[in-house]
């Protein structure tokens, strides 16, 4: 796979502040990538360095790898902090002067204006609009001349529910045609139902970074219910390879190590003639990593 | 170029500051172009230099000399120019709207530029409509059958073009410098009257000339001694073209060397 974005020991301070230090990561193509992290952690910082509107004060990014790309940015869509257009024009308006940038065509603004559910305002004033239309706007915005990748920063803040669910069906969609897309945010559900891989910002600093699957995975867990539970617990704890076990409303939550499968165990359990009726496995949660993640460092 | 142009030809067609401020400068400008043989009757100069002059007599509107006297009056409303321009380049930072155009792909040099080619239009319309008035004026004021020399001196209409060139240049670079809007016009009116005349004051007069504010108001001097028999320098100082066009080129390679360092 190529590599879309590398940035190399990218940092920034404000002052005394370190915004971003020493940031290393590595894109590549056709991935979601998540940025996640507590507020001013510096999501916004990096984002806004990778896209050159902030000016790092040491370390460097390159996009596609140097193609000879004339510019990086025209193949690139992305939303910053809060949507920024001109108020007093349409949304078509805004539009055009994002494709004369790019230098795209004016013909697909319409249908990008229907897609994110703005065809029948597309005419009035960006002032005009609530939040969650801005915020829609934006992502419009993002898609003109269908981009190689989009970098979204907080893309549903301030939207209702059903928009929240609009826009994140809209970026799988995207996502699904192979744009890679790069996500800042600090809604763990979201990046966990929309991305392949993270990255955890603490003060700046890259604390983690793995696939969302393998992040799962690593916590997943059993779920495990017999009659026969005093039987069932002692069997439990005679299976080698259980690195933990805790008993909650009734059932036993089951913390596997790496060694033995599932099968294994449930194996091992009607071996002994216990037949659990339940047995259940869990995935773990970003949520729950993330936490985990953070509580530990202090 | 087409594109930095219709760049800002989408950015200011739709908005209504962009006609309401340039229409009322053209209206001003015309009006009193139009009216100025009574205006000047109606003025009575005193000037410590010159002593009283009455304009009701003199024939300010005759070829050769109406191009230096109405480019000289019409200089005085490119404040509202200057104003425009300064909102302009403000509001895209007040609006963040300058974010939009960077992360799309425009660079900094880009950015400064379309601004600079929006700035030559509305200098190009502003010569334009003085040259046309001039003519109007002219040709109607024409008194005898001789030939007319209708183009002699017409060398002010540069004269004015470059002075409302450099003052809009100015109004950029404040803009960008300052990125507020009400500082940003505070700043543009108050420099010419009086931040520069201090600076000036430091310097010795060989110096002091070279200033921007000095350099632009040496272009076309005022008119009006000539015809109380008090000598002014004829046409203009090549001196001073090529001082004015000095600056208007720092202004711009200023403006893109405060935006490059600036983080947006």
């Amino acid at each position: 796979m190529s590599t879309i974005l590398r940035i190399e020991g990218l940092s920034k301070n404000y002052g005394s502040i370190n915004a971003v230090q020493n940031l290393s990561l590595e894109i590549k193509k056709g991935q979601v990538y998540g940025i996640l992290g507590p507020n001013g952690s510096g999501k916004t910082t990096t984002l806004g360095m990778i896209l050159g509107i902030i000016n790092p004060n040491a370390g460097n990014y390159v996009w596609f790898n140097e193609e000879p790309i004339i510019n990086a940015l025209y193949n690139i869509g992305s939303i910053i902090e809060t949507p920024s257009f001109y108020p007093y024009l349409s949304a078509i308006q805004n539009l055009k002067i994002v494709a004369d940038i790019k230098k795209k065509e004016y013909n697909q603004i319409s249908d990008i204006l229907d897609r994110v559910g703005l065809g029948e305002r597309k005419n009035s004033a960006f002032k005009t609009y609530s939040l969650g239309m801005k915020q829609r706007l934006a992502l419009a915005a993002s898609m003109v001349g269908n981009p190689r990748v989009l970098v979204l920063d907080e893309p549903t803040n301030g939207m209702d529910p059903q928009g929240i669910a609009d826009i994140r069906n809209l970026i799988l969609d995207i996502a699904n045609k192979g744009t890679t897309i790069i996500l800042a945010s600090h809604l763990l559900d979201e990046v966990q139902k929309i991305c392949s891989h993270v990255a955890v910002l603490e003060k700046g600093k890259k604390i983690f970074d793995d696939s969302v699957e393998r992040i799962l995975a690593a916590d997943d867990y059993l779920e495990v219910w017999a009659e026969e539970s005093d039987q069932l617990f002692e069997l439990l704890k005679s299976f080698k390879g259980i690195e933990n076990i805790s008993k909650e409303h009734q059932k036993f939550i089951v913390k596997l190590s790496a060694g033995p499968s599932k099968k294994d165990l449930q194996k091992y359990l009607i071996q002994n003639g216990i037949f659990p009726s339940h047995f259940i496995t869990q995935t773990g949660s970003l949520e729950q990593k993330f936490l985990e993640l953070l509580t530990r460092k202090k | 170029m087409i594109r930095l142009l219709k760049l800002e030809i989408h950015k200011n067609f739709s908005y209504p500051a962009f006609w309401v401020i340039l229409g009322l400068h053209y209206f001003f400008l015309v009006t009193v172009l139009f009216n100025i043989q009574d205006l000047a009757g109606s003025l009575n100069i005193s000037d410590s230099d010159y002593g009283n002059m009455d304009l009701s007599l003199v024939p300010i509107l005759q070829f050769p000399d109406i191009w230096h006297n109405i480019t000289y009056i019409a200089s005085f409303f490119k404040i509202l120019l200057g104003i425009f321009i300064v909102i302009n380049i403000t509001n895209e930072f007040q609006f963040n709207t300058i974010r939009l155009n960077l992360t799309n792909g425009l660079s900094r040099v880009e950015f400064i530029s379309s601004k600079i080619l929006l700035i030559i239009i509305i200098s190009i319309v502003s010569l334009a409509v003085v040259f046309a008035g001039g003519l109007v004026l002219g040709l109607k004021n024409h008194e005898g059958t001789g030939t007319i020399q209708m183009l002699d001196q017409s060398i002010y209409l540069i004269g004015y073009f470059l002075e409302i060139l450099i003052y809009l240049v100015l109004a950029l670079f404040i803009g960008i410098w300052l990125k507020r809007t009400g500082i940003s016009i505070v700043a543009l009116l108050i420099y010419p009257l009086l931040i520069e005349p201090i600076i000036r004051w430091q310097f010795p007069d060989t110096i002091d000339r070279f200033f921007p504010v000095n350099a632009m108001d040496e272009l076309i001097v005022f008119p009006f001694p000539k015809y109380f028999g008090i000598e002014i320098p004829e046409g203009i100082s090549p001196l001073m073209i090529g001082v004015v066009i000095a600056w208007i080129i720092i202004f711009y390679l200023l403006s893109i060397f405060i935006l490059k360092k600036k983080s947006l």
